[in-house]
């Protein structure tokens, strides 16, 4: 099955209201796992009372 | 990584330097825009994300919860009986009407009262004066005058059956994707003697179930008007409770709705059921190898007669697109529920967001009916004066026509997206309110809402490209 490339023009437009969710998307998947990993190495860092 | 970003920056440059295609598709050709919808939908995101932002940094307690309301007035009970049989009276007519008049739609005051006034007029009442539907509901009227009449000759009526708690909602969502489909799908709306005979039949339900169960409970939970406008006048400064009239925070009232089974479902039909209003008009579904046709081809294959086969097609569609809504709606509840390490359940959590959805679905009514209302609305100007469409001219107006100068294309957009914009951040607020108070650590309520603002990014964009689709 070939890419209706030759009608681009009447379907590019959608991609264009899908871009914002798939950024917004991406952004907020990044966000989520730094976020994650900052949790994880603060719970692994041992605390002041561990070390006495 | 070059290898990918380089392409996907060139696609993004090249899309955003073209000439703008989309605009020809767009509403650009009725109105004089000054940039593309497309460009709206990112200006709109980012707008969304920059109220996640401020809400997590200036919102760290849930306050719409403790939000106080002041007695303004009261409603005297010889109003509210004036209201109810007002309804009545024009439910009657509207049905005669219907039955005697010409069944010509645009003739008949019966299609323009039902489609035009009550289910988009009433919204639109409702959002700024308070539950005016259940005042003026005919069959509720019906109801409680029975009620009272049977209590004064012959010691009231037979206790109601209990309602089953785990249909919820559940009937409401059902009439109102019942009456989706008679607007959006079946052939016979045009009739209006089939119209009120469908009308006639949903009153006689309401009676019924009214008989069976006690006014008040099926009038909350089954008829799918009196609950879908009760959702709407959630957001309303005015809240009406035995008769009795306060004035609050406009939104705040969303935070009370009851968590019934079936709250979300019907929300997510009347959005559903809107978006597919618009999209059904663009030629994505009508255009000559549109889906409609693709669609009415297939179910013609499949042994179904030309017409039955078009109004399948159309199920179908309004079908897809009410699940499509609820599917984002239940992505952002899963997401909320994996975050909050599986707390609360994913049911109770569906129920207990579910009023975040209402802005929303007003916003889709105000995008896509807002200038139906303005301009078919006036058509009720020369229609009561000839209900029946057979030359009569009661109150001398039936000369009167339809102004389509009183907005331009311009304002009715501006007005279109302003609603998509203002509905979306306002049903962000409730949702990190609610997220609040939901999750103990500021910090997981806030992570947890990730989910939802993206599904508000998807309903806005959503919301702007079905616009795109209807004016194409």
């Amino acid at each position: 099955m070939s890419i209706p490339l030759a009608h681009i023009a009447h379907w590019y437009h959608v991609l264009l209201y899908l871009a914002p969710i798939l950024v917004i998307g991406a952004g907020l998947w990044w966000s989520a796992r730094r976020e994650a990993k900052r949790e994880r190495a603060a719970s692994a860092r041992p605390s002041v009372s561990d070390e006495r | 990584m070059s290898r990918v970003l380089k392409p996907s920056l060139f696609a993004l440059g090249l899309a955003l330097a073209a000439p703008a295609t989309a605009s020809a598709h767009g509403i650009g050709q009725r109105a004089d825009l000054p940039i593309p919808l497309w460009l709206v939908a990112w200006a709109a995101a980012f707008v969304l994300v920059a109220s996640f932002v401020a809400l997590s940094v200036l919102w760290p307690r849930p306050v719409l919860a403790q939000a106080k309301s002041r007695l303004i007035g009261r409603l005297p009970l010889a109003l509210e009986l004036l209201a109810g049989a007002a309804g009545v009276f024009a439910f009657g007519v509207i049905v005669y009407a219907g039955l005697a008049g010409s069944q010509t739609a645009t003739a008949n005051i019966a299609p323009t009262a039902i489609f035009v006034l009550v289910w988009i007029g009433i919204p639109f009442l409702s959002v700024v004066f308070g539950d005016v539907f259940a005042v003026i509901s005919p069959w509720r009227a019906v109801g409680r005058g029975v009620g009272w009449a049977a209590a004064k000759l012959g010691g009231g009526l037979p206790a109601p059956i209990a309602y089953p708690q785990r249909l919820g909602r559940w009937p409401a969502a059902l009439m109102i994707l019942g009456f989706a489909w008679i607007e959006l799908a079946w052939s016979g709306r045009e009739e209006p003697s089939s119209l009120v005979i469908v009308a006639l039949v949903y009153a006689a339900v309401m009676l019924i179930g009214m008989s069976c169960f006690g006014a008040e409970t099926w009038c909350r939970n089954a008829d799918g008007f009196g609950v879908a406008f009760g959702l709407f006048a959630l957001l309303a400064p005015l809240e009406w409770q035995d008769r009795r009239c306060r004035l609050r925070v406009p939104l705040v009232g969303a935070v009370k709705m009851e968590q019934l089974a079936g709250s979300a479902a019907v929300v997510c039909v009347m959005i559903g059921s809107t978006s597919f209003d618009g999209f059904s008009q663009g030629t994505v579904w009508t255009g000559a190898s549109g889906l409609a046709q693709r669609l009415t081809n297939l179910f013609s294959s499949l042994g179904f007669a030309e017409g039955a086969a078009v109004e399948v097609a159309y199920s179908v569609g309004l079908l897809l697109v009410v699940g499509l809504v609820a599917g984002l709606y239940r992505l952002a509840v899963v997401g909320m529920n994996r975050t909050g390490s599986g707390k609360p359940a994913v049911g109770k959590l569906a129920r207990s967001f579910a009023h975040t959805l209402i802005p929303i679905a007003m916003a889709y009514v105000v995008a896509h009916y807002f200038s139906l209302l303005v301009f078919q609305g006036q058509g009720i100007v020369f229609l009561i004066s000839d209900p029946l469409g057979d030359g009569s001219d009661i109150f001398g107006t039936s000369g009167s026509g339809i102004d389509y100068s009183v907005l331009s294309a311009n304002a009715i957009w501006y007005a279109q997206v302003a609603a998509l914009v203002i509905g979306h951040v306002a049903a962000l607020m409730l949702a990190h309110d609610k997220a609040l108070v939901t999750w103990e650590s500021p910090r997981v309520a806030i992570r947890s809402q990730y989910w939802m603002l993206l599904v508000m990014v998807a309903f806005t964009c959503l919301g702007l490209w079905f616009l795109s689709a209807a004016a194409s």
